[in-house]
């Protein structure tokens, strides 16, 4: 016997095909990422699949130059960046952020 | 070049803890300095999707400028950390342990995220550390 309408289990067969996006896409602003070296890292590769609708470009620089400069312009800041008192987050080592030949082994 | 301002000064959802000790007003105009020098010498790349980049990270600093992702054009970036054993450089012995974990510990699998969906978002701490 057919039941009747309001007693069948409710079944959207539209919905159930939608398979569910955990991160569906969004409108979202990313703010500027500052000059950085990844940490510990040797070799960084980066694969760009999909580009953003505005922005979003990649900027490289050398850290020779940068030293270089420093050398000429502050050495006292070079001093600093070359003292391994830097304290990581959540790391409990201390390396410099210039790194010389010393301590390699 | 160990170039980490993200670890030393924090980011607006993750701040520097506060059992760590401050970094000096000298140390504060180092960081400004790295980033100001780095700006007047910086090539920008422009990758097509599909492009791939390779840098040896401790020669060269990188940088992303702000982006904007609308419902159609979504930004999805794939990184990859890489190492050839016979031409890395060595390394300062503070940085031989987190290099380690990365490159050498039997017990951390590798991830890899090429096939565009499902997107992965990954905790913002653990861009920056292994």
């Amino acid at each position: 016997m057919k039941a009747p309408q309001e007693e069948r289990p409710i079944k959207d067969s539209t919905a159930a095909q939608v398979l569910q996006d955990p991160f569906p896409p969004r409108v979202s602003l990313t703010l500027l990422q500052g000059f950085h070296n990844d940490t510990f890292c040797d070799v960084l590769a980066m694969q760009g699949l999909s580009n953003a609708a505005e922005g979003g470009r990649h900027f490289i620089s050398s850290a020779l130059k940068v030293y270089n400069d420093l050398a000429l312009e502050r050495p006292d800041l070079l001093e600093a960046l070359a003292t391994p008192n830097w304290t990581l987050y959540k790391y409990a080592c201390t390396p410099s952020i210039f790194l010389s030949n010393k301590n390699r082994t | 070049m160990n170039f980490v301002p993200q670890s030393l000064v924090g980011l607006p959802n993750s701040t520097r803890a506060t059992e760590l000790p401050p970094l000096s007003p000298l140390q504060y105009e180092a960081l400004e300095a790295v980033q100001r020098i780095s700006e007047k010498h910086q090539l920008s790349l422009s990758f097509k999707p599909g492009d791939l980049t390779f840098i040896n990270n401790w020669a060269i600093l990188h940088a992303r400028e702000a982006f904007r992702d609308d419902s159609v054009n979504q930004r999805y970036l794939v990184r990859m950390w890489l190492k050839n054993d016979t031409l890395a450089w060595k390394l300062p012995n503070p940085l031989q342990e987190g290099n380690r974990k990365i490159f050498h510990d039997k017990r951390s699998v590798e991830n890899w995220n090429v096939a565009y969906t499902p997107r992965l978002r990954f905790d913002i701490r653990e861009c920056f550390t292994p």
